[in-house]
């Protein structure tokens, strides 16, 4: 500050620098988006500012949400003192580009010097510190860029610096104290604190007195001292800030005065601050004919980090609905994880990816629960259009879906989960799953052995396959598929009032593993308590037999339980190797979710449930070591054998041997004959 | 009084229910720590004194909180009473005000409804954020680009560059300002913490700049700790998304306090709450205002 008090150095300002909240952006894009459309004439609007309170940063002009104009009046308060601007946004980013930045400068600039000349800056000083600012507002990506403009009328010739130091070296200390007592008067009234500009005058008994600029005339002679005082944004102690300029512009053109004496207010935690307050003098050179016509030469467009250019700001991170709806609905499961289940992965959930199985009741029921539990990657497969009966039981589709022929479920299922949450990564593919003993004509062949491929490549790519299909035999091909590749194979059955929902065990390759030596057993398929191999369910059945006839409250309860079990697979250390618990099972090995069950299946007819265990049978005729070996030897071929030659897959496990021995095999599920896809071996 | 902490610490940790909630031992530790702290300088203020604070503020004798929550019209009392002591006590920060809500409730007309706020905190010293400008420059590839011959067309036209009176600065080192307020939730009630973090021009930090403002400390904490963490959420009141500290455990944890063996009196509720949520946010309450 020292080198400054030489005479004849130019008197330079610290510029004003703005501060956008993020409220003004938000209230912006909805006056935008709900009330302009596409008027871009210019919208009237308040920033704030105050004196600097922080002796390392400058204060900022402000604009916040209620800049805009709203039916409610602005009310300044200490640290928001309101100042006129003018904001022109455009539509493009083009027309942005192309704002004649100095007209617009020089606009508002003339209205500060009208306001001087006409006086009605002395009424209300705030307009001295008008400002301007230019927009553009991407709405779609919810960035936006600005450039302010705060207008400085030139001096010309520049006023030149006497001296300048801290308030509290110039004032003695009795002025020191008054000063301060009267400033914070000023600043504790509510009718003067958001009034920037004033005048110091202090008696020859050292008594300050605050008062209005107004009052300019009415004092004049009785004071020792007069001082021009601003609310001074600006920190630095080495210059005033830029709200000085239009002040001098003010003072000399309707004073006339040469010497300027000027108190930048600044303050601490609230009261003023005389070290951080500087007084400095400044002599202006009057012009020689007081000319009021000519309009000063204007500045002040704000430089962005020393440049020439516009500011930007990006709030997609608060704006765009899809990435809120991604942190929300993470943290409802973080709160989970947080309030009662320490130990769940939730990056697990996350990654793994689900093939779907049938896009049917159960299908909906299960992708819904999915997402529900933060697992975003969901592909469906399915050969169906939605039907007019479909809506109501299959919680993906409306009644729109069903429009035509119908949309393919597949596609309008992937359609519904982007409307529930858009960051979803979800694919359908509409195929049919080739089923044994539904024979095929070689014409055929190509397209199934087609079908047979994607099949065993969506297996492959994904982590975890829910088999939801509405025919046994449509399951066995993804069983075996499974088997092959080890992956976790949730399957879900409906009856008319019973479900039951299941997890396959390992394949059978994954027996070298140590994991498996230890137990020696794997769990079992859908298909190992069966003696038969699955054929044609379908042909030689009346109408509510071949359409699944179910009571409707079953398939959310099956798709939630067979969710419920993938998860506790995923959360399991032992993964597809965990052994089946039942009820009574104590939970030592570890899965925060508690047991993890082999089979559930339940009554609603008689409101029970509950939990069985079965192994994996040597003679299964989709995941024994027999099949599995066979598929791996001879592929495509092995399964077309297995399409047109119903008793081939008996014959080779062995079955047909077995259903000549004996009947043992029967499990205690006579009385269940209700769930579908058990028919065939009951009725054995 | 310390060990009386440790014992109830410990007999929270071993039974069930609440003993999930502090079973982590650097939680427990933070705890203990905090607990000590603030229960000893908590301990009830002399019958007289409690008595003429109460005339003071015009208000009938409140209850002491025992089961950790807070009434709406308890925290009106105690956030008066939490931003007047720290007015009182706090001489480097600036006040919290109390901002009033319109009544959007019918039901009762004329309930007082508001919340805390304190605003523009410079969190960590300008001095240490030496290259932090350097990273705000790579924010986001979706913000509009500005291209050279943009630059180009304004320089050319405009007076700026020959007008000697501005002074030419060098670019400032960018600072963090941020924003907390303290919120009422009916739900949990209890006293809920926001806050958001921007720079000077008004863009918003993310959670990942923000943690670097932290004190080092509080990190890994929140990480590991079960009696809360940073999520973002919308702020009830100005409907944009703010971070807050979940409030989930503060119901147990003041809990806790109380059952050390001093009832906190209603007024004193957001004073003994923020002793231990200031200290996440690098806030700390001089120790004058806790007693």
């Amino acid at each position: 500050m020292d080198e400054k008090e030489s005479p004849q150095t130019i008197l330079q300002f610290a510029p004003l620098n703005s501060s956008v909240d993020e409220g003004f952006w938000h209230s912006f894009s909805s006056l935008k988006l709900d009330k302009l459309g596409i008027d871009d004439s210019p919208i009237s609007i308040t920033g704030f500012y105050a004196p600097c309170s922080h002796p390392q940063v400058s204060n900022h002009l402000t604009l916040l949400s209620e800049s805009l104009p709203s039916d409610d009046s602005i009310h300044g308060n200490r640290n928001k003192c309101p100042v006129p601007g003018i904001l022109y946004n455009t539509n493009t980013v083009e027309s942005f580009n192309k704002l004649d930045k100095q007209s617009l400068l020089k606009a508002e600039a003339n209205k500060i010097w009208e306001d001087i000349q006409s006086g009605k800056a002395l009424e209300d000083c705030a307009l001295l510190s008008r400002f301007l600012v230019i927009s553009f507002a991407d709405l779609k990506k919810w960035s936006f860029r600005y450039w302010f403009a705060f207008p400085a009328l030139v001096l010309d010739p520049p006023a030149s610096l006497i001296e300048l130091k801290p308030a509290s070296e110039y004032f003695s200390t009795e002025e020191a104290e008054s000063v301060s007592a009267a400033c914070n008067d000023w600043r504790d009234s509510s009718a003067t604190t958001d009034v920037p500009f004033f005048l110091v005058s202090i008696s020859s008994d050292s008594k300050a007195t605050i008062r209005h600029l107004k009052d300019f005339e009415s004092r004049q002679g009785d004071d020792q001292k007069l001082l021009f005082g601003f609310y001074d944004p600006c920190h630095l102690p080495s210059n005033p800030g830029w709200p000085l300029r239009n002040y001098l512009a003010l003072i000399r053109s309707r004073w006339n005065l040469e010497s300027v004496c000027f108190f930048c207010y600044r303050e601490s935690r609230g009261f003023a601050d005389l070290n951080l307050s500087l007084v400095g003098q400044a002599s202006l050179t009057l012009s020689s004919d007081g000319s009021a016509e000519t309009v000063p030469n204007s500045v002040g467009w704000e430089l962005n980090k020393g440049k020439r250019v516009p500011r930007s700001i990006s709030l997609a991170n608060s704006m765009d609905p899809t990435r809120l709806a991604v942190s929300a609905c993470d943290l409802n499961l973080k709160l989970m994880r947080w309030r009662a289940l320490p130990s769940l992965d939730l990056n697990v959930l996350s990654s793994v990816k689900c093939l779907l199985l049938g896009a049917g009741t159960l299908g909906c029921q299960v992708a819904r629960t999915l997402m529900g539990w933060g697992i975003r990657n969901i592909t469906f497969v399915d050969y169906g259009r939605v039907a007019m009966s479909n809506p109501v039981r299959q919680s993906l589709y409306t009644f729109e879906d069903c429009a035509g022929r119908g949309e393919f479920k597949a596609v309008a299922a992937v359609k519904s989960l982007n409307q529930i949450f858009p960051a979803v990564e979800s694919s359908g593919v509409v195929m049919a799953i080739p089923m044994p003993g539904h024979p095929i004509s070689s014409q055929e062949e190509e397209s199934v052995l087609g079908d047979c491929n994607r099949l065993r490549d969506l297996v492959e790519s994904h982590d975890a396959v829910f088999l939801l299909t509405d025919t046994r035999e449509s399951r066995w091909l993804p069983s075996l598929l499974c088997a092959n590749a080890n992956k976790v194979a949730i399957n879900a059955a409906l009856g008319f009032d019973s479900y039951m929902v299941m997890r396959h065990g390992a394949g059978p390759t994954s027996l070298s593993d140590d994991m498996n030596k230890k137990d020696g057993q794997r769990l079992g398929c859908y298909f190992c308590n069966d003696v038969v191999a699955p054929q044609d369910s379908m042909t030689d059945r009346t109408l509510d037999q071949q359409c699944t006839v179910t009571r409707p409250g079953l398939a959310p309860i099956a798709g939630a339980l067979a969710v419920e079990l993938l998860v506790g697979v995923l959360q399991h250390p032992l993964g597809i190797y965990a052994k089946g618990d039942n009820s009574s099972s104590s939970n030592d090995d570890g899965s925060p979710l508690g047991i993890l069950p082999h089979q559930i299946r339940g009554s609603i007819s008689q409101f029970s449930q509950m939990t069985l265990l079965g192994q994996a049978s040597n003679s299964c005729t989709a995941c024994s070591e027999t099949v599995v070996s066979e598929y791996r030897e001879r592929g495509n071929s092995f399964i077309l054998e297995v399409i047109n030659h119903p008793t081939y897959l008996e014959d080779l496990t062995g079955l047909t041997e077995l259903k000549k021995a004996a009947n043992s095999f029967n499990l205690d599920w006579e009385d269940d004959d209700d769930i579908d896809d058990d028919d065939v071996a009951v009725d054995l | 009084m310390r060990r009386r902490v440790r014992e109830n610490v410990r007999r929270l940790t071993e039974d069930g229910g609440g003993g999930r909630l502090m079973e982590d031992e650097a939680a427990r530790f933070y705890f203990e720590k905090h607990l000590f702290v603030t229960t000893v300088s908590l301990q009830s203020p002399p019958e007289r004194e409690t008595e003429r604070f109460r005339g003071l503020i015009l208000l009938p004798p409140m209850d002491s909180v025992n089961d950790g929550k807070l009434s709406a019209e308890g925290f009106c009392v105690a956030a008066r009473a939490f931003a007047d002591k720290w007015k009182r006590h706090n001489q480097l920060l600036p006040p919290w005000s109390w901002i009033p809500l319109i009544n959007r409730t019918l039901i009762v007309p004329n309930k007082e409804e508001g919340y805390l706020s304190l605003e523009k905190i410079i969190l960590s010293s300008l001095e240490e954020e030496a290259d932090s400008s350097e990273k705000e420059v790579s924010t986001d590839d979706t913000i509009l680009k500005i291209t050279e011959e943009e630059c180009l067309d304004v320089t050319a036209e405009d007076l700026e560059s020959i007008d000697h009176t501005i002074l030419v600065q060098n670019v400032e080192k960018e600072a963090h300002y941020y924003d907390f307020n303290v919120v009422y939730s009916a739900s949990y009630r209890v006293p809920v913490l926001y806050f958001r973090g921007y720079c000077s021009g008004g863009q918003p930090l993310s959670l990942d700049v923000i943690k670097e403002d932290l004190p080092s400390g509080s990190v890994g904490l929140l990480l590991e700790s079960k009696w809360t963490f940073i999520t973002q959420e919308e702020h009830p009141y100005l409907n944009r998304p703010w971070f807050k500290l979940h409030p989930c455990g503060t119901e147990e944890w003041i809990k806790l306090l109380s059952a050390a063996g001093c009832q906190i009196p209603v007024e004193l509720y957001l004073v003994s709450w923020f002793s231990v949520v200031g200290q996440v946010v690098g806030l700390r309450i001089p120790h004058e205002m806790l007693n």
